[in-house]
């Protein structure tokens, strides 16, 4: 049954740290440890572009896994800063991988919520044209549209990719999703003119009302309670947001883990790089997870071992 | 009725509009000669246990940011603020409510 089997992370070894700028935007230690829960953010090599992230989150789940390029039939890569308008980030991965020309790619745009989209997309793509072996892959480098006097992002974005393995090889299989838009909020997390901004108190207000909801909604349309859940994996936005989230459901922290604080929010590549640390362990057989951000979107789906 | 806060006319059509939160606005119109005191603001801010480490005593006439209320907990508690009383506030109204007092003086005005 298709599923996803593996994932590949790449997080660049460059780090900013949140303590150098305590100065610049007038902040204390507590502020960024307990309520940004950020203190350094990843940033790519100047020289990078998408593709090139992709490449190498793709080159760990390669690494990890012994993949046989030849038997990839689709790439789906999730991405809102593409190398170009056109053509498809997707295509530039596929001639820098080399993959076989019978393999389907297409790109979706999508932010935060990128990953439970295109967990469920490439699963129904795959289903319904009898494919056994396709990669979806997230890396939106926010690092090229961050303005770094803008305290709103240049503290929260870090950059990253991921590449997941989704196969009939898989460890877990997905139950149903829930999705949904607030359109009317497109405008409170934008790129206009090459420059990302972001109204904070929209957004919190948006997953503080929004995510909660929905997670509920998930469970019961999963027939699943909080208690039968073993890890919820949440957008890694903040560390404030994060627990504002788990608040308002009554998660006990522990089963919902804060992973971002040394790389950042990683836009839709937090979600797998959290999820990735947890695929092995089998003593977790219930994973939730949501997305939630530009848009304003949202996406929650479940995953169970099998 | 005192308009002293640039959208809060925008703020009663937005209340209008909002689905679940039009039951909450019209209690609270309905009963519009029950003035809010500081004291249900401050209640309020007590009853907040998501994320906010607010301060333990809140005075009604001075700035929450004197009192330790970073950016981050008043943006919880606006919302908190919202959720009670059925209302949005604007962004351009945010910078007003600096205060117990003027949240109260703001809330009177357009409930």
């Amino acid at each position: 049954m298709i599923g996803l089997q593996a994932i590949g992370v790449h997080i660049p070894d460059t780090r900013i740290s949140n303590y150098d700028r305590k100065e610049q935007f007038s902040l204390e230690d507590s502020f960024i440890e307990e309520k940004l829960g950020i203190t350094h953010v990843a940033e790519k090599n100047c020289g990078d572009q998408t593709s090139d992230l992709a490449v190498k989150a793709f080159e760990d789940l390669s690494m990890r896994h012994g993949l046989d390029k030849s038997k990839i039939e689709c790439l789906v890569v999730v991405t809102q800063n593409p190398d170009y308008n056109l053509p498809h980030t997707s295509a530039i991965v596929h001639a820098k991988l080399d993959l076989p020309e019978n393999c389907a790619c297409f790109d979706i745009s999508l932010g935060c919520s990128g990953y439970v989209y295109g967990l469920s997309l490439i699963e129904s793509f795959m289903r319904g044209n009898n494919m056994a072996c396709g990669v979806l892959i997230t890396a939106d480098p926010y690092s090229s549209i961050i303005d770094r006097a803008d305290k709103n992002t240049t503290l929260l974005f870090g950059d990253a990719a991921t590449a997941s393995l989704i196969s009939t090889n898989s460890k877990f299989t997905t139950g149903k999703y829930t999705f949904g838009t607030s359109g009317k909020g497109y405008s409170e997390l934008i790129c206009r003119e090459k420059t990302l901004y972001m109204n904070g108190r929209s957004i919190y207000d948006f997953v503080a009302r929004k995510v909660p909801d929905s997670i509920k909604h998930l469970l019961a349309i999963n027939q699943l309670k909080i208690e039968s859940v073993d890890k919820f994996i949440f957008h890694q936005g903040s560390r404030y947001m994060h627990k504002t989230i788990l608040s308002r459901l009554k998660i006990d922290g522990a089963k919902a883990p804060f992973d971002a604080t040394k790389y950042g929010n990683t836009v839709s590549s937090s979600i797998p790089i959290l999820l990735q640390k947890h695929l092995d362990d089998n003593s977790i057989n219930t994973v939730v997870i949501c997305g939630f951000g530009v848009g304003l979107s949202w996406g929650g789906g479940v995953l169970n071992r099998k | 009725m005192a308009w002293d806060y640039p959208g809060a006319a925008a703020c009663l059509i937005e209340n209008e509009l909002a689905g679940n939160e039009k039951s909450n606005t019209a209690r609270y119109k309905g009963e519009r000669n029950v003035k809010i005191v500081a004291d249900d603001v401050i209640k309020l801010i007590h009853s907040i246990d998501d994320v906010s480490t607010l301060p333990k005593e809140i005075r009604a006439g001075k700035t929450l940011a004197e009192q330790g209320v970073d950016s981050l907990d008043a943006m919880s508690v606006y919302l908190h603020i919202e959720e009670k009383y059925g209302i949005k506030i604007p962004d351009e109204a945010v910078d007003k409510l600096d205060s117990v007092d003027n949240i109260v003086a703001y809330l009177n005005d357009i409930l």
